[in-house]
């Protein structure tokens, strides 16, 4: 079953665009990343599921069930974590808590204590008092209290330290083994690849590709950097399934997509002083997106 | 219930200050009444020589200014005015202040609907403001009776402030429309304050230059004439309908475009 | 002189509006002074023979309608209102709209110290009121001429539009105050108009009772324009009040915002 199924969604703020014709699907149990640069349209995407927003065409539904008519029955299974958190002044941690719990049915009392120790956070501040990284973790509380069967991060370890950051994927994937699935929205491309299965990349509203992740990485793109110890043309290497070229001094690198033999073919016969052949980090297989889209 | 708890709360501090004024200026008010009496006798005399169309420039149409009621319903006028200030500004806030607050991103997104949200907020202000009108009431009766060596007014009270809540009903109303149609709060109080303070030039206007009184309609500050409830304890069967009127087509508009509002913060 | 033209790029549209409201408050009601006047001057024949205590009772001591200063002069009590409810959403919004927009934390690590910051956007507030003023009192100035047969006494006017300089002053300096005191003001303009409606209704008060003691506390009432109609000047110990309150106001706002914490974001 497809927990989310997005159809074709459009959202234009007055004449700027938000996103334009997003479709994709999240399946039952899956962390599902979601990843573009800044301004791409991954908030614009949530909130349009949260409902914050409503769009200009399309559809989405989430437990089968459509976004806006049924928006309130839906969310009591959503956990819901933005990328800047603000709450309420004059409130301590577990007032904020406390609230957020009384929205939901059949609450366990002791989740927020047990939350609160995984994340090591003092529930008897002032929220106002609290760093920015402690209200990110008041955030990570409050999403997970009500144990959601979907779980929506949009850009949710920044102002986390490393081992936050750890405390906080370990959670989620607890959470992912209790049966939530995971939207995961984020720019930082490592995350991603240790969280998520597939991903869906946006750019400048529009989805551009939806991958597996580990496909992505380990059977298309190999990374090539040669350092010729003779002339070549600029463009030799510049045959069908390379991107990314760049050459630098005496060195070539780039990605190439495609039959390996292909190109050991070009570089038999000719003088090199040293060869690197290597997986590409997810990072430069997305830059390679990117610009080719751009 | 949870949400019109937390809406009461971070109330509470504003509801305060403002009863505590009212309180103030009500004492104020009074506590210099009995010396005015005095002076007052001979001038009453003289008032009521004056023509009607003299009085009624000066607001006071058939008050009669030396006895308790009328010098309470002088002071009423301007009660009036603050009670709009109060509740256009209560309204307005209330409707509007989450996406400032940024707390939209929490409270939008839980699993209420959205008008649910938007009816805990009327309740609070509705709360809020029978709070203010209670305390407005008790005050004026406490501090009446303290300076009254007439007749009981306690009943005239009760009238005047009546059609003071369903002033700031009428405001409270507009305010929160104009809270969901315009999604930021700074240009919701801007306009909000606009309204409030063109609808109590208007009613100076009309005191001042009676021929332009049709524009009677455009002040709820004119609604409920004090002379006129002090003298016939009655309303104005068309101005009731009207301010009926307002204040559910500005709920409704409430309830309308908080539904279809983008929440961006 | 950069975070000086910034406020003021910032707060300029803000001022033309309300600039222009009481310039179009006074054009409207100016249209009703000839109907008016003529109405007023049967009248004033009869209340200038009324007891004093009568003429206080009806708020418009010594004020004559039928002549055109008399008349801009009651109208003038409106337009401190308005004027004093600019500049107090001014005063208030200058220092604490950094904290609310959260900019508060890139203005104040700059190598500036924040003594300067006050001092520029102290003076952009006072450059605003003085524009405003001097348009203000150079366009109702050619409105006024045009009702006037004969000459305009022009040292009264100019003393009658001073005055709302000093009352904006005075409201602006609360509004500095009450914003580095207050930790975290959330919205300006309820705030505002909450506390100036307050000192107005305390003048509307004072001005039925004549209390010197209610007079100290409300700036409206140093600047009584009937008095200074009458007197061709204002009262010098007001005057005085006025200064040292708003110098220790100012002073308070400098000391406090020196040792003010900022929230975090």
């Amino acid at each position: 079953m497809n927990v989310i199924e997005i159809d074709k969604l459009t959202k234009y703020y007055g004449k700027a665009r938000g996103i334009i014709d997003v479709s994709f699907s999240v399946n039952e149990g899956e962390i599902y990343g979601f990843i573009g640069p800044n301004g791409a349209g991954k908030s614009t995407t949530i909130r349009t599921l949260l409902a914050l927003i409503y769009p200009t065409r399309g559809s989405a539904r989430i437990f089968d069930k459509d976004i806006i008519k049924d928006g309130h029955n839906i969310r009591k299974d959503i956990g819901y974590l933005p990328s800047e958190v603000f709450y309420y002044d004059n409130m301590k941690v577990i007032d904020i808590l406390k609230y957020s719990a009384s929205f939901y049915e059949n609450i366990d009392k002791n989740r927020i204590n047990k939350l609160a120790e995984i994340m090591d956070l003092d529930l008897y501040r002032k929220i106002d008092d609290l760093s920015y990284g402690n209200k990110k973790k008041v955030g990570i509380v409050q999403g997970l209290l009500h144990q959601p069967r979907l779980i929506i991060l949009d850009e949710p370890t920044s102002g986390l330290d490393p081992l936050m950051q750890q405390k906080f994927f370990d959670l989620i994937l607890e959470e992912n083994k209790n049966g939530a699935t995971v939207l995961f929205s984020s720019h930082i491309l490592s995350e991603v690849q240790k969280l998520c299965s597939r991903v869906a990349i946006i750019k400048e509203g529009r989805i551009i590709s939806i991958e597996d992740i580990k496909a992505l990485q380990k059977n298309n793109y190999k990374k090539f950097k040669i350092d010729m110890g003779e002339a070549v043309n600029d463009d030799y290497f510049n045959i069908n399934g390379v991107a990314n070229l760049v050459k630098n001094a005496s060195v070539y690198s780039f990605l190439f997509k495609g039959d390996i033999n292909q190109m050991i073919d070009k570089i038999h016969g000719k003088k090199i002083n040293n060869l690197i052949v290597e997986d590409p980090s997810l990072e430069e297989v997305f830059m390679h997106f990117y610009e080719k889209e751009a | 219930m949870n949400i019109l708890k937390r809406e009461l709360n971070s109330n509470l501090k504003s509801l305060m200050i403002w009863s505590g004024s009212m309180i103030f200026l009500i004492y104020a008010g009074m506590l210099k009444y009995s010396g005015f009496a005095k002076a007052g006798t001979s001038v009453n005399e003289l008032f009521n020589q004056f023509p009607p169309a003299v009085r009624s420039m000066f607001g006071l149409g058939e008050l009669d200014i030396t006895s308790i009621l009328g010098f309470y319903a002088v002071f009423y006028l301007y009660f009036m005015v603050l009670a709009g200030v109060h509740a256009i500004m209560l309204g307005t806030v209330i409707i509007s202040k989450e996406e400032r607050d940024k707390t939209a991103d929490f409270l939008f997104v839980k699993p209420v609907r959205r008008s649910k949200i938007v009816s805990s907020k009327l309740l609070a202000t509705l709360l809020n403001i029978i709070v203010f009108n209670l305390v407005t009431l008790l005050a004026s009766i406490i501090f009446v009776n303290m300076y009254n060596t007439g007749q009981p007014i306690t009943d005239k009270i009760l009238e005047l402030m009546l059609s003071l809540f369903i002033i700031q009903l009428i405001f409270a109303a507009i305010g929160a429309g104009i809270g969901a149609v315009i999604n930021d709060v700074k240009r919701a109080a801007s306009i909000s304050t606009a309204i409030l303070l063109s609808t109590f030039i208007i009613s100076v206007a009309i005191d001042l230059y009676k021929k332009i009184d049709f524009l009677i309609y455009l002040t709820p500050f004119k609604y409920f004439p004090a002379a006129d409830i002090i003298k016939t304890s009655t309303y104005s069967p068309s101005f009731l309908l009207l301010s009926f009127i307002l204040i559910i087509s500005f709920i409704a508009i409430t309830y309308l475009f908080m539904e279809k509002r983008d929440i961006n913060i | 002189m950069n975070i000086f033209s910034q406020e003021l790029k910032m707060s300029a549209a803000s001022m033309i509006y309300w600039t222009a409201s009481i310039v179009l408050f006074v054009l409207l009601f100016m249209f009703m002074y000839p109907p008016i006047s003529k109405d007023v001057q049967v009248i004033e024949s009869i209340l200038s023979n009324f007891p004093p205590e009568l003429r206080r009772a009806l708020g418009m001591t010594t004020l004559d309608l039928s002549q055109v200063l008399g008349f801009y002069g009651f109208l003038f009590i409106y337009i401190l209102l308005i004027g004093s409810v600019y500049a107090m959403k001014s005063g208030i919004s200058v220092l604490s709209e950094e904290i609310r927009s959260k900019t508060a934390d890139f203005l104040l690590v700059k190598p500036v110290p924040r003594t300067r910051i006050v001092s520029a956007k102290i003076l952009s507030i006072l450059s605003n009121l003085i524009v405003q003023n001097l348009l203000f009192m150079f366009i109702s100035y050619i409105i006024i001429s045009s009702y006037v047969n004969g000459s305009l006494d022009t040292r009264t006017f100019i003393l009658i539009n001073l005055s709302l300089f000093q009352v904006q002053l005075f409201f602006a300096a609360v509004g500095l105050f009450l914003s580095v005191l207050i930790k975290k003001i959330k919205t300006v303009l309820p705030v505002s108009l909450g506390v100036v409606f307050a000192f107005f209704v305390i003048q509307m008060i004072n001005q039925s009772l004549n209390d010197p003691k209610l007079a100290y506390i409300t700036p409206f009432a140093y600047f009584d324009v009937s008095k200074i109609i009458q007197n061709v000047g204002y009262d010098t110990s007001f005057l005085i009040i006025n200064i040292i309150i708003i110098f220790i106001l100012t002073a308070l706002t400098y000391i406090i915002y020196q040792k003010k914490d900022i929230p975090s974001l």
